[in-house]
């Protein structure tokens, strides 16, 4: 036993320390820095918000909150554009995208889940792989493609290449795979075709993944600027993010009415947000970084 | 039988199941190949052409010529540059602050937390367009709310977007103010999934709170701070288009211009589709290219706390 | 009418082999528990014959039907699954409900159904339940009612119990075995536990390594296992073996620290190399010297009823059950007889049972001594 080392003398004996208390300290510089962090990240909008409220005559005051209100920068961003109509393009813009992606990405993911086939795994990196690839890259042939369909500004032009989308095919495959085996045989021995097991068994009960996607992609879309840039030729056919852009022109910036068109432009998002705000913040968090 | 009658029995064959799943997969295939693949391959034919995007002009043969023109051109290595001045510009704001922020603010109550992370998160929902005029707004040199500030305290305005000194650094700030958050939000996340029971051995070890942060917590956290590394990395100069096209156009004289941005002004400012589809091709090359090396990356030097 | 015959059924999987032609024939009616340890081939089996996995070669047969490539649903087969396997999104009874709705039957006729079966199975009042809100061995009669809505003329059981705690497991083993004596259907178990297996089966088949090993009334098959891998895996604590050598005159040699030891005499020709097995239970072990084989005893495990010595002969190790007592005999010296009539013959090549009475070796058998008796 001598020379068990599990029994040997503690090489150094250490000064015994009381348990520290959770330093106040600490924790009070933890909140210093958090609110630091938060006004950087909500001023802006609410300085948005705060600008678009003001006359035009005290546009340019640094006072935090307005002394004086007025829609009449919401008046003018109505009259000089379309808002409307471009809120309704950016709508169906999304809602279809949205609605699309889910569908295609239901269907492939359920290939992917349900069955090992040739090519199986080639197909999966394949459909992965186009994740990677920057827009900027297919953009010319994507233009002239559109431009041969004769669907120059257009919403369905806009619509078209958002119809599928990698990210959802892949999430949804995720979640299909982690779905339990036996039940999807059990429904095969109950007489489900696989049509049957989709959409009984299988969408039922990824509710929460389709939501949170749901979201992800809704939001995504709404806030899309690039292809639309492409496309547009005018306000009517266009979606809100190009109509705030028309209020930023080289002559001058009318700083009011940008303003109040960036406001409209957020709010359907931000009511989604402080409505579903844990669900927001779940899917973007899985999968949004992009 | 203890129940009731044999239900009659029509018994199917099985269904050869060898084309049920492609049947699943055709409109996501279709969709992709007609809006990527084919777009890809298009992009490579296109490139040794040269073209003006008019349905009724021709298209012209050139060879390798736009690769060897578009390589000659100091706006592409000035480019090229920039998307590297973005890239790690970009890198501490989406990782090393956000992860500082993360180790430093793990033992906030829960119920604060939970309002600083409704916060911080608001950025990332905010559409780029109106961040970028937000932005503009905040920063104009003669009304802007900054420069007001810093006339306040004695300075000289500042021409953010206009100086071509400040402008990229601008763009990366404000690329940065719309991640800064989430970064955060996903690194908070995993360190708050760190096992307690890490912490509470390596404390029983004898390891002090910078040991248990150095020992611990940051070896634990690598392999998400890797992956937003690797993200930054790859789409760090994407996020970037939009404020470039938005704030400065690229200028002033191509400062903040990168390779997305030089792609757009090819393709569509000066509709040459040949020098275009040829910068799509390098950059796809360039871009497959890290992406392979920074995903072998992050095969060799993830491990998870299983 | 519903008899289930396998015949030369194999399975490989990337041409790697996992049955080798299995031939069972199940009657009518009958309970068949497959046992055997993991790995062994007898889930893939039970899948084929529900038609979950395909079959590589050979026929599943259903009466007169050949079942190989009829869809799992119209086979008149019914499974219950390891893990339940019950839809989380619905209540309990549209679970039982599901393959009725499926088969379109009226609504009407699907609820009577679901309340029969529910009435059977206890869960009348946990119809509209969902099955997070329900215990384990709550669930598993809903798996089962599941099953037995479809008046299924086989019903399969896929390690049903294994996810449930020892005490709620024996409890729906006799439920089990209740609701076979009443429905009367052909019913294939499989299970890895071989209490389950003998208490639970008409028939038991034992697999190993993707064949058959033996098939046979629990009773035969602990009494005369086939193999030498029957021998081993079937009863707890398991069969001692050890090799054996056949002398002059068929006497059978086992080896001993003090030279080879006759324990018996058979018909064998000398010099068959064969494996001798006892059980536990069969084993005399004395404290009086020179008596049998010489041993020591290792420890000693308390099972309460009973007690197992282990204990070292040479470099073998060997179990004995003893009546329970109190003496020490931890580190004692001791003495094991091995009685002839108790003892299996094996082919030490092939592994086969060797049917061969074996004698005693001498006149006079030495005097048994068991502790407090």
């Amino acid at each position: 036993m001598t020379t068990d080392v599990l029994r040997a003398p503690r090489p150094m004996a250490r000064p015994l320390r009381r348990i520290s208390d959770k330093s106040g300290l600490d924790t009070a510089a933890g909140h210093v820095l958090m609110v630091l962090l938060s006004i950087l990240c909500l001023f802006p909008v609410y300085w948005m918000l705060a600008s678009s409220l003001r006359p035009a005559n005290a546009m340019f005051e640094t006072s935090l909150w307005p002394t004086s209100m007025s829609l009449d920068n919401y008046r003018q961003a109505l009259e000089a554009i379309p808002i409307g109509r471009m809120l309704v393009n950016t709508l169906v813009f999304s809602v279809v995208s949205t609605a699309f992606q889910l569908l295609t990405g239901l269907l492939a993911a359920f290939a992917f889940a349900r069955w090992t086939f040739a090519l199986d795994k080639l197909v999966y990196s394949a459909v992965a792989l186009t994740w990677l690839v920057p827009f900027q890259v297919v953009m010319i042939p994507n233009y002239l493609l559109i431009a041969q369909m004769g669907l120059l500004d257009s919403i369905v032009a806009l619509i078209l290449p958002n119809l599928v989308s990698a990210l959802a095919i892949l999430l949804l495959a995720q979640a299909m795979r982690s779905f339990p085996r036996e039940v999807i045989e059990a429904a095969r021995m109950d007489g489900a075709r696989n049509w049957r097991i989709l959409w009984e068994v299988m969408v039922p009960n990824l509710r929460g993944t389709i939501a949170s996607l749901a979201i992800l992609i809704f939001i995504s879309t709404w806030n899309e600027y690039f292809w639309p840039l492409l496309l547009s030729r005018t306000a009517e056919n266009s979606v809100i993010q190009i109509g705030i852009q028309m209020f930023m022109t080289a002559e001058g910036n009318q700083w009011g009415p940008l303003m109040a068109a960036s406001t409209l432009a957020s709010l359907p998002v931000l009511v989604i947000y402080v409505v579903l705000q844990r669900q927001v913040v779940q899917s973007f968090m899985k999968s949004g970084i992009r | 039988m203890a129940l009731a009658a044999q239900a009659p029995t029509r018994r199917r064959r099985m269904t050869q199941s060898r084309w049920a799943p492609w049947l699943y997969l055709s409109p996501a295939l279709i969709l992709l190949v007609v809006w990527i693949y084919w777009p890809l391959v298009d992009a490579l034919r296109l490139s040794f052409y040269q073209w003006n995007m008019l349905p009724n002009s021709p298209q012209i043969y050139v060879g390798w010529n736009n690769y060897t023109r578009i390589f000659a051109l100091p706006k592409f290595w000035q480019s090229l540059r920039n998307t590297g001045i973005y890239i790690f510009g970009i890198l501490p704001l989406a990782v090393l602050i956000p992860l500082a922020i993360a180790i430093y603010t793990h033992d906030l109550p829960e119920r604060s937390r939970n309002i600083y992370r409704a916060i911080i998160f608001v950025p990332m929902i905010i559409a780029p367009v109106v961040a970028a005029a937000v932005w503009r707004w905040l920063l104009d040199p003669g009304y802007g709310l900054v420069n007001q500030m810093l006339q306040g305290i004695g300075f000289k305005p500042v021409k953010f977007l206009s100086d071509p000194n400040t402008a990229i650094w601008t763009v990366i700030l404000i690329t940065g103010w719309k991640l800064i958050g989430f970064s955060t939000l996903i690194l908070s996340a995993a360190n708050a999934n760190i096992n307690p029971s890490l912490v509470e051995a390596a404390r029983m070890d004898g390891a002090s709170k910078w040991e248990i942060i150095r020992d611990i917590r940051l070896p634990l956290l690598s392999s998400t701070a890797l992956f937003l590394v690797v993200m930054t990395i790859l789409l760090g100069a994407q996020w970037s288009f939009t404020y470039i096209n938005v704030l400065t156009g690229g200028g002033p004289l191509g400062s903040t211009s990168n390779i997305y941005y030089l792609l757009w002004d090819f393709g569509f400012s000066t509709m040459s589709v040949g020098w275009g589809s040829a910068a799509a091709v390098i950059l796809f090359l360039g871009f497959g290219a890290v992406a392979f090396v920074l995903f072998r990356l992050i095969d060799r030097y993830t491990f998870h706390d299983n | 009418m519903a008899d289930l015959t396998l015949s030369n059924l194999k399975k490989s999987y990337d041409g790697k082999p996992v049955l080798h032609g299995v031939d069972i024939t199940i009657p009518d009616g009958h309970f068949v528990v497959i046992v055997g340890p993991s790995g062994c081939g007898k889930s893939t089996l039970l899948r084929m014959i529900a038609g979950l996995e395909e079959v590589t070669s050979g026929t599943i047969s259903i009466g007169e039907t050949v079942m190989n490539d009829i869809e799992p649903a119209d086979r008149g087969c019914a499974m219950v699954f390891q893990n339940y396997a019950l839809y989380p999104h619905m209540t309990v009874r549209q679970n039982i409900a599901y393959p009725l709705r499926i088969a379109k039957l009226p609504r009407a006729e699907r609820d009577s159904k679901v309340e029969a079966v529910a009435k059977i199975l206890n869960l009348t009042e946990y119809l509209d339940r969902r099955p997070a809100q329900l215990s384990g061995g709550q669930r598993q009669r809903v798996a089962m009612g599941r099953a037995m809505v479809r008046e299924p003329d086989v019903f399969l059981f896929d390690e049903p119990l294994s996810n449930l705690d020892a005490l709620l497991r024996v409890q729906m083993r006799i439920e089990i075995k209740k609701l076979h004596r009443r429905l009367k259907a052909t019913s294939v178990f499989v299970t890895h536990d071989q209490v389950e297996a003998m208490t639970l089966a008409d028939t038991l088949i034992v697999m190993n390594a993707g064949r058959v090993e033996q098939i046979g009334s629990p009773a035969e098959v602990y009494r005369k296992p086939a193999s030498v891998f029957v021998a081993g895996f079937m009863g707890a604590p398991a069969m001692n073996l050890f090799p054996a050598a056949i002398g002059a005159g068929g006497a059978l040699v086992i080896d001993a620290p003090t030279g080879g030891v006759g324990i018996g005499r058979t018909s064998l020709a000398e010099g068959t190399p064969v494996t001798v097995g006892v059980r536990p239970e069969n084993l005399l072990l004395s404290e009086t010297a020179g008596a049998g084989l010489p041993a020591t005893v290792d420890f000693v495990e308390e099972l309460g009823g009973s007690r197992v010595a282990y204990c070292t002969l040479g470099d073998r190790e060997i179990a004995a059950t003893l009546p329970p007592g109190d003496q020490q005999l931890e580190g004692r010296p001791v003495w094991l007889t091995l009685p002839p009539e108790a003892l299996h013959l094996y082919d030490r090549i092939t592994g086969q049972r060797i049917d061969v009475p074996v004698h005693a070796a001498r006149s006079s058998i030495p005097s048994a001594f068991a502790p407090s008796m």
